[in-house]
């Protein structure tokens, strides 16, 4: 009888097994997928959740965008992606003058939310009066209504963010597949 | 014999919901009919309900076939997963996500069959000041009168059309100059068409002192916003505008 309890206890081994290396696998081809999408729009965050209301109506808080940096030159119209020097939060706008130099390669942009009554420059770091190529993270060529509202949610409320992950957690270490 | 197929049946029948297929299960009934007829102890399965048909027939068992016992195993894991709400949700979740993003990229994709035809028109009427600032930029405040007709930009996946007219121009220090004079959102089909006198909304500053006497175009530009999906953008350029030679 005790081999019966081996072969009964090797199965629940190698189940447990399964679980663990299905649990990395949803995690690696989720690293896997965001990577390639980096490499294939060569833009650094090519998935961008929208988290202000200044492209109103166009964007609203809660969908996500879809960027491209291709090697087009940035014209006027566009609506870009901009990290500004020593901010975390990237802000989607749209380019509403461009001033590209003759003797030098740089572009000189000027941005501003559909929404606001202003241009960006108040918005700038002070002093500065452009954006130039180096702000600019991609260029927006798609969109998605709605599919980022769960990650608003969760960074206005880090408590439910931990409550969710660990119930995702729990619930593929117990389920049975 | 009979009783063992009778019992079989009428649990497999009237057995709670997630056991419903266990009768097809060739491997766990063939084996408990084989036990059946050694006719050990057989009846004790008759008297007891539900999970204990298995139980008592596994005890029946003198040796308990290790097959025997695989299989109820894997019969039960399978059964488990198979007819579990979580999942029937699963499954249901994923089907609906699929249909969702295949609608998404249909409406999308359809955007592509229209091929519109717009028209617009601007007539600068009045140059209202044109000076050099102190720092030495020129700047240009003008009224224009605008007239565009964007009916056909509108298809069932289109939420808003931006529109915007830029002066465009080179100088000798920038290759491309875009400055945005005046925009504006159209949120319908009903006010695609539309006619505007108005002042530049933004200014028309230069980055130098290059426009007196310059010769610029004046483009309209649009961009579709779509429900879901790709955006759209293109362009009409109206060449033959002229700043005059002196500040006034």
């Amino acid at each position: 009888m005790g081999w019966v309890k081996d072969t009964v206890k090797s199965i629940q081994l190698r189940h447990t097994l399964t679980q663990i290396i299905q649990l990395g696998l949803i995690v690696t081809s989720a690293l896997v997928i965001w990577k390639g999408l980096i490499c294939i729009t060569g833009s650094e965050s090519p998935i961008v959740v929208v988290i202000s209301g200044s492209m109103e109506p166009g964007f609203r808080r809660g969908d996500i965008l879809f960027l491209h940096m291709s090697k087009d030159p940035i014209r006027a119209g566009d609506i870009v992606v901009y990290n500004l020097d020593g901010r975390d939060i990237p802000i989607v706008h749209r380019v509403i003058q461009v001033h590209e130099r003759q003797d030098i390669d740089e572009t000189y942009i000027l941005t501003k939310g559909d929404n606001n009554p202003m241009d960006d420059r108040v918005m700038y770091n002070h002093g500065q009066k452009w954006l130039q190529q180096h702000h600019i993270m991609g260029r927006a060529v798609g969109f998605l209504p709605y599919v980022g509202y769960a990650t608003i949610i969760m960074t206005d409320n880090p408590v439910l963010k931990y409550i969710i992950i660990g119930a995702l957690g729990l619930l593929v270490l117990t389920m049975n597949d | 014999m009979d009783y063992i197929n009778k019992a079989l049946e009428g649990y497999s029948g009237g057995g709670c919901g997630c056991w419903g297929g266990g009768r097809g299960d060739g491997v766990g009934v063939t084996s408990e009919v084989e036990v059946g007829e050694e006719g050990v102890e057989g009846r004790v399965v008759v008297d007891e309900e539900d999970d204990m048909v298995s139980t008592g027939l596994e005890e029946v068992q003198n040796e308990g076939t290790i097959e025997y016992r695989v299989a109820e195993q894997w019969r039960r894991c399978n059964q488990r997963k198979m007819h579990s709400y979580g999942y029937r949700a699963n499954a249901l979740l994923t089907f609906a996500l699929t249909i969702l993003a295949v609608m998404c990229a249909m409406a999308s994709l359809s955007d592509n069959l229209n091929s519109p035809s717009p028209t617009a028109h601007v007539q600068v009427t009045h140059i209202n000041w044109f000076q050099k600032q102190p720092n030495g930029h020129d700047e240009v405040s003008v009224t224009m009168n605008i007239s565009a007709d964007l009916q056909s930009l509108f298809t069932w996946n289109t939420k808003q059309v931006f529109v915007f007219l830029a002066a465009e121009y080179e100088t000798h220090q920038n290759s491309v100059n875009q400055i945005s004079l005046w925009d504006g959102i159209i949120p319908s089909k009903d006010h695609a068409k539309f006619w505007i006198h108005t002042s530049n909304k933004y200014r028309f500053i230069d980055q130098g002192n290059n426009l007196r006497g310059k010769e610029f175009n004046l483009t309209m530009h649009w961009h579709v916003m779509p429900k879901t999906g790709k955006m759209f953008a293109d362009k009409i350029v109206m060449p033959g505008y002229r700043l005059p030679e002196e500040y006034r």
